[in-house]
């Protein structure tokens, strides 16, 4: 090293040593009355606020904590670090912050933790912007209908279930049924489509999630997607904050008018964690132990996905929330509340699962309260035609159980719908662009696939789907004009016909 | 409802306010039975703490700690004083001292919850703080 470099340094040195000046502030202190798994009992502390960021002097290390009860001579808070470090005694100081997560670009494509810690090794999250943990949701002057469709690739939804851009989707279903497989096609298929992704894992598998992000950087997804995590061996306060930080980091993207996707998996874990908090913080237990304020922990949660109008920038939010339930049990405290608030769920069974119909989306149980205003108008001539071919088929094909004596327009029908839950089937990070959906149930619902033999429905599907590529005109056309007219059905029939000729396997 | 202790404690001081002789001993022994009425005697403990700086408070009084290196001087002890009536408006100061090496140098106050950070070892790690960013 030079002389010069290093007498620059040296001198950098004594500069900064020379203009530091001792500042000395006067600071709102408690003492450590009690600590128990995760949260602490401060004694003083007269000027704390809700939700307010406070330090413990642990031995070691400054330890950090929020405010969550404000009592008469102390206060209840939750302790992010680690909480075996602090003892009784140990000073505590406000900070006069309230709990803030770091936000912005630098976060797409990172694993980080609910404070915004990075989990992947990549290095220091580099942003200076903050946004808080809490925040109120946007009012109803702010907001507009939900109209664009967030396209998740996966047949049965999109033709189905629509969901759209600002819409807040419940995913609910019993443990193994593929709820978290839908979510992450979802991300997949949003390549391309304007859309930022935000995976929230609560409590879930550290190995689980490691998978799920080397798909996702298999797929070319993580560019423009932020998994945050709260691993199954964090504390409860990490896992209670957990979608809300995610929910901040959305909110970044909204405010730049932009469209974000936050999935949430999954809040049965968030409610469980939430109510071990309120049990150790002394606050009533009520139904299934949980809270009085569960269902406001969810709501107030899931009001701040929304779809803004142009006036404020026309960003959105649309939530996916997952749960959880116990065998089937739609009926429990945590599953009802949340089918409530959210504007439709998806119901996966496991009945369909084990009959290998994948994804196992019941199609009666599912609901998307915002409907065909979500769908293109293309995919909407479809599907609504579909919708109908599905109810009648379950219907038919229940009572065909009983007898073979069937006249040949219901035989048609279940010949159809044999082929349409065929259609349904849907391998694992293969998500389907919505003008390719299109092209499938137009032939399905126009007799084009009648002389398919059911079993080969799938094989036909992913021939036809190779064949599309190869003369992809029609798909063009399908994205420009989001329309289904005469002379784009006259080309998919044409396109049908073509590939059907290079076939040998067709019913005669 | 429930009674919380700085509400008995400043029921207490009301009860008491100019009595004197067999008066006081008779509401404190009224207030005793009231306790042990509400079984609330197990937070006789709490009780008292509000009520010593409720007390010391009506006589313009108030604790606070000095913790400091090396036994201060008669000046310090006065500025330190003057600070603590400044903020609180109480004339005076009981003074629990207490002398602590590891702060280093400089001094740390205390008094009713608030904390001024003086010491020589809070402006190094300041320092340190600095340098690192």
């Amino acid at each position: 090293m030079s002389n010069n470099v290093k007498d620059y340094i040296i001198s950098q040195i004594k500069n900064q040593i020379a203009g530091f000046e001792a500042e000395v502030k006067e600071q709102s202190v408690g003492r450590v009355l009690k600590v128990a798994d995760g949260i602490a009992l401060v004694s003083g502390l007269p000027e704390a606020m809700m939700s307010e960021i406070i330090l413990f002097k642990a031995a070691k290390e400054e330890v950090v904590g929020v405010v969550l009860n404000l009592e008469e001579n102390q206060v209840g808070a939750i302790i992010f670090g680690d909480y075996m470090d602090i003892k009784e005694g140990d000073e505590v100081v406000c900070t006069k912050r309230i709990l803030e997560v770091p936000v912005g670009e630098a976060l797409v494509g990172r694993v980080v933790d609910p404070l915004g810690e990075p989990l992947d090794g990549k290095g220091k999250v580099d942003t200076k912007t903050f946004y808080p943990v809490e925040k109120i949701a946007p009012g109803v002057i702010t907001r507009a209908s939900v109209k664009q469709p967030v396209q998740t690739g996966i047949k049965a939804i999109d033709a189905m279930i629509p969901i759209g851009r600002g819409q807040r989707e419940l995913i609910i279903g019993d443990r193994q049924l593929g709820k978290t497989a839908i979510a992450i096609d979802a991300i997949i298929n949003q390549k391309g489509q304007n859309m930022k992704c935000i995976y929230v894992a609560i409590g879930q598998k550290e190995s689980k999630i490691a998978n799920i992000v080397a798909k996702l950087e298999e797929h070319g997804a993580m560019e423009y997607t932020t998994v945050v995590l709260a691993g199954a061996s964090k504390s409860a306060s990490l896992l209670y904050i957990a979608p809300y930080a995610g929910c901040a980091m959305a909110e970044y993207f909204l405010d730049k008018g932009e469209d974000v996707l936050i999935i949430y998996d999954d809040l049965s874990k968030h409610a469980v964690s939430y109510r071990e908090i309120s049990l150790l913080l002394r606050r009533p237990p009520g139904r299934e132990a949980y809270p009085g304020d569960v269902f406001y922990l969810h709501s107030r949660l899931l009001e701040r996905a929304c779809k803004l109008n142009p006036d404020f920038g026309g960003g959105s939010i649309t939530a996916l929330p997952i749960i959880e339930t116990q065998a089937g049990d739609l009926s429990a405290y945590i599953p009802t509340n949340v089918i409530s608030i959210t504007d439709g769920q998806i119901f996966l069974e496991p009945d369909l699962f084990y009959q290998g119909n994948r994804p196992a989306v019941n199609a009666g149980l599912s609901v998307s309260r915002v409907g065909s205003t979500a769908q293109i108008k293309a995919m909407k001539k479809v599907a609504g035609k579909m919708r109908l071919e599905a109810a009648q088929y379950r219907e038919l094909a229940a009572f065909a159980q009983f007898g073979s004596d069937l006249d040949e327009d219901t035989k048609n029908k279940l010949e159809r719908g044999k082929r349409l839950y065929e259609i349904f089937k849907q391998d694992q990070y293969t998500p389907l662009a919505v003008a390719k959906q299109v092209i499938v149930y137009y032939s399905l619902i126009n007799g084009l696939t009648d002389n398919v033999p059911v079993e080969k429905m799938r094989e036909f599907e992913a021939g036809l789907m190779k064949y599309t590529d190869l003369n992809d005109g029609v798909i063009k056309m399908i994205d420009d004009r989001k329309d289904l007219d005469e002379e784009i059905e006259n080309e998919i029939k044409k396109l049908v016909d073509g590939y059907k000729a290079t076939l040998d396997y067709l019913i005669k | 409802m429930k009674i919380t202790s700085k509400q008995y404690a400043l029921g207490l001081m009301e009860a008491i306010d100019g009595q004197s002789g067999k008066e006081l001993d008779k509401v404190l022994s009224g207030f005793v039975a009231l306790l042990i009425k509400n079984r609330d005697f197990n937070r006789l403990e709490a009780i008292l703490d509000f009520f010593s700086q409720a007390y010391d408070k009506s006589q313009g009084e108030i604790g606070a700690d000095l913790v400091s290196a090396f036994p201060p001087t008669e000046a310090i002890k006065k500025l330190a004083a003057e600070y603590i009536s400044k903020k609180t408006g109480v004339e005076k100061v009981n003074w629990r001292f207490k002398e602590d090496k590891n702060i280093l140098g400089g001094l740390v106050l205390r008094y009713e919850g608030r904390v001024l950070d003086a010491s020589l070892r809070q402006s190094l790690s300041r320092l340190k703080e600095k340098i690192n960013q």
